[in-house]
């Protein structure tokens, strides 16, 4: 489906074209039905529907300075750009536009790692860098840090960050966005600035102190449309000399209240790695008896759940404990955390884990010897990018609704509910019911997940996914708890829960886009921000 | 299978049973061809021939093409021979199910060209093992 550029003709359309090819070579610039097909994002909802977003043309600079070539004569065709970095959002958009006809600024030819330093734990990378160029770099040169990785791992830590994804080593290098220091950007108007110690010439602390002085405008460019990000810092974790990895279970439903306050004082604490909670009773949701009592409209009670349990012999719920650090450290956090735990949750009980020294070996990452059933990742758990979560895609992908949930048991207990009879009407698999666990994601709060499957040859389905997406996120909002992070199909519903005051944060964001980019030349839409050429 | 290795070498096309961590485990025969790390680096990590993470038997992708052709051909791409540029190239820019589509920028037409020679190569190196 070839489309134009807003407010251009073929004509004008053939002119830009032409510019383009001038400032990055003809051979990187694509346009038309056929070149253009791998720039759609293969798991939309609404694909083949009036609403998919298709980008008119693509373009791949191959260094900052093309990249402000590009941004500049988008500027006089006042043409919309939209940026990826390596293209693999998906579940949240792919490498496809809120703007049909938006020419996709494709930076994966970007692809240098700038530089990896082990004695002061960063790195610099440019935005096609994939997790997995990345590792093989630090592989290849034997140097001794741990990456923090998303699965899977053919995405960029620029990308990655600028949407705040997630990895799940220790908590701070698991919020990406959270863990980066320094970006360069290329401004609205084709100017490249630096931020923090970026903007001191002859400083050598940009990958160190990321204020530099004054405001830090850093977070206007995840999620945002504010520029262009060309180069971005990350903290980096010293490769950690052991692992270890023990489970804790507990007896009763409403013990997760005590279970969850205690793994927040370990990880706050800066004790653990990523933890995962889970219910062992998980294993009898194919028994239909069990399945109807876990999904009981209004939920069931804890009694009912408590003699479930009984029935099976299993604990309500369990947590994966993991440890990484010296061997003497790792094992005293163990028994300090099994202390902690069991002396204060009656019936509690631990089960120790594997644990060995690190770089991992082959078949320790493989994982087959844990002596309990783990949720754990293996590979993403010790940095280690890969595709294996693959195997959880379904159909032709899925769309991804991720509400930020408060640390706390009864607000689990209270999200299990609601969700669970908000999603009631629609015929899905049961991802909220009174066994969904809570992710620790992100560093300091909890989330959980509703991933609908999508089928390109089932529009009757791809529209229920479609509308059981919106519903998700109203219903959420109104017991405040927002979606993280986005499709472009979604943004501008999950941005319109964040109203407080008469939505003016997002007045705010507008106020800012229509001083620096009122035509609209980066990612228009996005983050749910739109200038004012949009607007009317 | 040794006078066809034979022939790949005496052509320039010399094979190694060494494997990367990419490349998976199961040790086959692999063309040292262009293509051998343009495949390791862009496919293996979902069609290798290793197992898959946290017990899985295969790799995503190799566990989907061996249920998809149930078992009539084989799951791991480098031990199929009839998978030529063209082919290839379809599945890469249109996808395949739960497979993306994957832009030039990324992966260009010469080095799906190049993968498809290590392919064959390849399944031909390892072809009655």
């Amino acid at each position: 489906m070839s489309v134009l550029p807003p407010d251009m003709d073929a004509a004008g359309f053939a002119a830009l074209l032409d510019e383009l090819r001038g400032a990055v070579g003809a051979d990187w610039i694509w346009s038309g039905d056929t070149d253009m097909f791998p720039y759609r994002d293969s798991f939309s909802p609404v694909w083949n529907t009036g609403e998919e977003r298709h980008a008119s043309a693509a373009v791949a600079p191959e260094n900052v300075e093309q990249v402000s070539a590009v941004v500049r004569i988008a500027n006089r065709h006042r043409v919309p750009l939209f940026p990826i970095s390596t293209g693999k959002n998906f579940g949240y958009g792919g490498p496809s536009p809120n703007v049909n006809g938006s020419v996709v600024l494709d930076l994966k030819r970007m692809n240098r790692v700038l530089e990896v330093n082990e004695a002061r734990n960063f790195c610099l990378v440019e935005p096609g860098v994939s997790y997995f160029d990345l590792y093989r770099h630090v592989e290849e040169r034997g140097l001794k840090v741990m990456l923090d990785v998303p699965d899977p791992g053919w995405g960029s830590p620029i990308g990655n960050s600028l949407e705040r994804g997630v990895g799940y080593t220790m908590p701070h290098f698991r919020d990406h966005f959270g863990a980066h220091c320094g970006m360069e950007v290329v401004l609205p108007d084709g100017e490249i600035m630096r931020t923090g110690m970026g903007a001191l010439p002859g400083s050598d602390t940009w990958q160190e102190y990321p204020y530099g002085f004054g405001p830090d405008p850093a977070g206007l460019f995840a999620q945002g449309n504010f520029g262009v990000v060309t180069k971005m810092g990350f903290r980096l974790l010293p490769l950690p000399e052991y692992y270890r990895t023990g489970l804790i279970t507990v007896r009763k439903r409403r013990d997760l209240v005590k279970l969850i306050a205690h793994v927040n004082y370990l990880s706050d604490s800066g004790m653990v790695s990523e933890v995962r909670f889970a219910s062992p009773l998980s294993t009898w949701m194919g028994d239909p008896d069990f399945l109807a009592l876990a999904t009981k409209a209004g939920g069931p009670s804890d009694t009912e759940m408590d003699a479930a349990a009984e029935t099976f012999g299993l604990p309500a719920w369990a947590v994966d404990l993991q440890f990484l650090g010296p061997q003497a450290a790792t094992l005293a956090q163990w028994e300090y955390a099994k202390d902690r735990i069991l002396s204060d949750i009656v019936g509690a009980e631990a089960i120790d884990g594997d644990h060995f020294k690190l770089p991992a070996s082959e078949e320790q990452l493989e994982n087959t010897t844990q002596p309990y059933a783990s949720g754990v990742r293996r590979r993403a758990a010790l940095g280690v990018p890969s595709l294996g979560i693959w195997e959880i895609v379904r159909d032709d992908g899925h769309v991804g609704f991720f509400p930020v949930i408060p640390r706390d048991g009864e607000a689990v207990f209270e999200a299990q509910r609601v969700l669970g009879d908000a999603q009631r009407e629609f015929p899905l698999p049961p991802y909220f019911s009174a066994i969904t666990a809570p992710l620790f994601w992100h560093t300091h709060t909890f989330q959980m997940v509703f991933a609908p499957s999508v089928k390109h040859d089932d529009p009757e389905h791809n529209a229920m996914v479609h509308r059981a997406m919106k519903k998700m996120v109203a219903v959420a909002a109104e017991l405040g708890w927002g979606d993280y992070r986005a499709s472009p199909i979604y943004q501008d519903d999950v941005s319109a829960t964040y109203s407080f005051n008469n939505h003016v944060l997002r007045r705010f964001h507008e106020q800012l886009k229509d001083a620096v980019d009122p035509d609209g030349i980066i990612a228009p839409g996005r983050g749910g921000i739109w200038p004012r050429r949009f607007r009317s | 299978m040794r006078k066809l290795c034979s022939l790949l070498s005496l052509s320039g096309v010399l094979a190694s049973l060494s494997v990367s961590a990419q490349e998976g485990r199961l040790d086959i025969l692999r063309a040292d061809l262009p293509g051998r790390t343009v495949f390791a680096q862009q496919c293996a990590p979902c069609h290798g021939t290793g197992p898959g993470d946290d017990g899985a038997r295969l790799l995503p992708g190799t566990e989907a093409l061996l249920e998809k052709y149930e078992g009539e051909r084989a799951g791991e791409l480098e031990l199929r021979d009839d998978l030529p540029a063209p082919v290839l190239r379809l599945f890469v820019r249109r996808g395949s199910g739960s497979m993306p589509m994957f832009r030039p920028s990324e992966l260009s037409d010469d080095e799906i060209e190049q993968i498809a020679d290590y392919l064959l190569a390849t399944a031909r190196l390892n072809e009655g093992t």
